[in-house]
């Protein structure tokens, strides 16, 4: 195995796969990332921990083709770290390889390509594509409420479900949920329904943030993300750079169900007020809980939060609200979470009594979106 | 408490008083839990392995750990603590600080109230009780210490200094082997040489904690008595009389440590948002690992899972288990938060839990326990 590439494509490929490698697995190879070249001067770099798998793929010049597996860590401090312009790599005795750039050399240990676990393959399943940006705010206005409860599978990631041209995804922990839905411009025929699991959603999102950046750089219009389902795996793709995610076999619980369709009222506020005065009162609330009462009136909202440790805070606000009087607590860290991750200016609050659900919807928005929270016996 | 363990037992049972007594397990593996003073003339001292003591002390009694009875004493010794200030700050279920700065008027200084509290404690159980009296808590601690049993050593203030000055450096509050060793290295051996000594350099060989260490040795410790202090994490661990070799026993273990947590969790009224399941392999390395769940758990089912989820990330290691434990921390006073999907089997868990942990409470561990406990105890 012989070639020769540049320093800055080879960086991008590897900084982008060796995050990816499991460094703590009790499989030694997962910690390598899988460096292949091909005769038709093609060089891929893989990376897998068996749930998330990475791929990218840059052209080369390659003299003799081969495979080989490099630890992941090191690999990637070294590239880095190299002088700029060409890399001259280089399988010795099949077992070392051999990175040189300008004057500076290094001799890797290695394992053999074939002991690498192969990534999931998408065969012929038919790719669908869809705009880095939409998928992204789907992504950006559900990804907090993910359940990070290993022994809660079924709500650790985030549902995504694509029908013709209509995209949504939900997340939940059990006592919050987020749906963000939309439709997209002209004709599709997705045909996806998939959950996600958490670190699957995170490489996601540095894939479509990577997809932006190639799209900046090339000045490209609007770049779009492949995405296909096959074989309980999800696949992603743009440009050279492959993301394979095993999908949880858990039912996502029926959400559905727990949206409040009738809510008997409504409070309308500044977005930016509204969250500055949560982030103000619940300073006060140093428990985990994160407990703080709304009171409502005709036309204000007193947030309010009492510590006995610490003290007590509160804030009045002038709110459209024209129902009667109530009290109901939240955790202002659930309402500040969902809230952030909007663009309106205004939001409502649609209530019923201090025991039922708030449900969060922007006022005006491109993005179907709806927060559902429970309130806090507090 | 003087022997505390092994007082109640002579206190019990008039057989015992005058003789050796050991408390602990008779198994190869059980420790002294505490040694009556009879017993330690012989050299035997708690947390020595039990075997070990046997043979310094052929003709000790052997006696078992009635932990319900020592809770019931110490109940009984706390409130009389109680009666002289709500300034009572728990070490342990037998030590305490007592900080009676604002009862002078009403019961004299301290040295009066330490030697009342000493009656009051010997006429409510028969116990004695060592005290030590000073400005400070890490003084006092050490005074008590200085004339047990049946002891009482009154540190006047402005004297600290003079006091620890001629201890050796092992009575520094978490000096053990290691520590000991290597601030006998720079030559230190007594309280006198801390006080002199070099902080800098201490610092080099201890991190921060030299400094600490040295303020302490003045008898500089501003740290105040706090009554009510909630407990950081609540656990259950244990020592097999043999290793246990297969994942289903170490399983099996984890299920009853979760369960006496729960029952605890339960009494106290915590949730918890971090498990910690701990390993002890039979060559005494220690390894635990923990997880954060987003939804404090309090039940035994919960914290089982959790504990078994983290048996899959210690690595794997052909050796036997000596002792495995469950524990529960950044605990928080049960505060409920409605739940969006009615999870019929979490609630039907909080529900049994509350039964169980009552019917524990009213008939002991045994009065209730899980089938597959049952068989183990019964096999063991």
């Amino acid at each position: 195995m012989e070639l020769h590439v540049h320093k800055q494509p080879l960086l991008r490929a590897v900084a982008r796969t060796h995050a990816v490698a499991d460094k703590k697995s009790s499989m030694p190879i997962l910690s390598n990332v899988l460096v292949t070249a091909s005769s038709s001067g093609e060089l891929r770099l893989c990376a897998t921990d068996l749930y998330v798998g990475t791929a990218s793929t840059l052209q080369a010049e390659v003299t003799t083709p081969g495979t080989v597996a490099v630890n992941a860590r090191t690999l990637f401090d070294i590239v880095k770290n190299l002088p700029e312009g060409a890399v001259q790599w280089t399988l010795q005795n099949n077992k070392s390889v051999q990175i040189q750039a300008g004057r500076a050399k290094f001799h890797l240990p290695s394992m053999p390509g074939e002991d690498f676990p192969p990534l999931p393959n998408p065969g012929d399943s038919k790719f669908f594509a869809i705009p880095v940006e939409r998928l992204g705010s789907l992504i950006q206005q559900t990804h907090y409420a993910m359940s990070s409860d290993d022994t809660r599978p079924h709500l650790a990631g985030a549902y995504l479900e694509g029908k013709g041209s209509l995209l949504r995804m939900v997340t939940t922990d059990g006592h919050r949920l987020s749906k963000a839905e939309l439709t997209l411009d002209g004709d599709h025929s997705i045909a996806v329904e998939m959950l996600i699991p958490a670190k699957g959603v995170n490489e996601l999102r540095r894939l479509l943030d990577d997809a932006r950046a190639d799209a900046k750089a090339q000045k490209a219009e609007t770049p779009t993300v492949e995405i296909a389902q096959a074989g309980g795996n999800a696949f992603f793709r743009h440009g050279h750079a492959e993301l394979s995610v095993k999908l949880s076999d858990e039912q996502f619980p029926p959400y559905d169900k727990v949206i409040p369709q009738q809510q008997t009222r409504q409070m309308t506020a500044d977005r930016q007020t509204l969250m500055e005065a949560l982030r103000r009162v619940s300073l006060i609330t140093n428990d985990k809980s994160h407990g703080v009462h709304f009171h409502l009136k005709s036309s204000t909202l007193r947030v309010e939060s009492q510590n006995p440790e610490v003290g007590d805070g509160q804030e009045e606000l002038e709110v459209q609200y024209d129902g009667d009087d109530l009290t109901i607590g939240f955790n202002a860290r659930y309402m500040l979470d969902a809230m952030a991750a909007l663009t309106a200016d205004d939001v409502h609050l649609d209530l019923n009594g201090e025991l039922d659900p708030g449900v969060i919807r922007p006022v005006k928005s491109s993005v179907d979106f709806v927060g559902v929270i429970m309130p806090m016996r507090i | 408490m003087d022997a505390f363990y092994a007082s109640v037992e002579q206190l019990d049972d008039p057989r015992l008083r005058g003789k050796p007594v050991l408390v602990g397990g008779d198994s190869p593996r059980a420790v002294v839990a505490a040694a009556s003073y009879e017993a330690r003339r012989f050299g035997v001292y708690s947390a020595m392995p039990m075997g070990q003591a046997k043979r310094r002390c052929p003709h000790a009694v052997i006696v078992p750990v009635r932990m319900a009875r020592y809770m019931e004493v110490s109940r009984e010794v706390f409130s009389v603590f109680r009666n002289y200030t709500p300034l009572v700050e728990g070490l342990s279920i037998d030590e305490a600080f007592v900080d009676v700065t604002a009862s002078g008027a009403l019961f004299g200084n301290g040295a009066t109230i330490a030697s009342r509290i000493k009656l009051d404690v010997f006429e409510s159980t028969g116990l004695r009780v060592s005290a030590g009296v000073s400005t400070s808590k890490f003084v006092s601690k050490i005074a008590s210490d200085l004339e047990k049993p049946d002891g009482l050593v009154v540190v006047p203030p402005g004297t600290e200094r003079e006091f620890l000055a001629s201890l050796p450096v092992e009575r520094m509050w978490g000096v053990g082997k290691v520590a000991a060793e290597k601030v006998h290295r720079l030559g230190i051996r007594s309280f006198r040489d801390l006080q002199q000594a070099n902080v800098p350099l201490l610092e080099r060989s201890l991190g921060t904690w030299g400094a600490e260490i040295v303020r302490l040795a003045h008898g500089i410790d501003s740290r105040e008595v706090v009554s009510h202090r909630a407990p950081k994490s609540i656990g259950a661990e244990e020592t097999f009389d043999v290793d246990l070799t297969r994942v289903q026993k170490v399983r099996a273990r984890l299920l009853s440590q979760s369960a006496r947590v729960a029952d605890r969790m339960e009494r106290q009224g915590y949730v918890g948002f971090v498990v910690a399941t701990k390993l002890k392999y039979a060559d005494f390395t220690v390894k635990t690992r923990q997880l954060r769940v987003p939804t404090p758990i309090r039940d035994t089912d919960s914290i089982y899972d959790a504990a078994c989820a983290l048996l899959e990330r210690f690595p794997r290691n052909p050796l036997g288990v000596r002792l495995t434990g469950v524990s529960v921390s950044e605990l928080h006073h049960h505060a409920p938060m409605g739940e969006l999907f009615v999870d019929a089997r979490r609630e039907k868990r909080d529900r049994v839990q509350a039964t169980v942990s009552a019917l524990r409470d009213r008939f002991g561990e045994s009065g209730v326990t899980r089938a597959t406990l049952l068989t183990r105890q019964g096999k063991r």
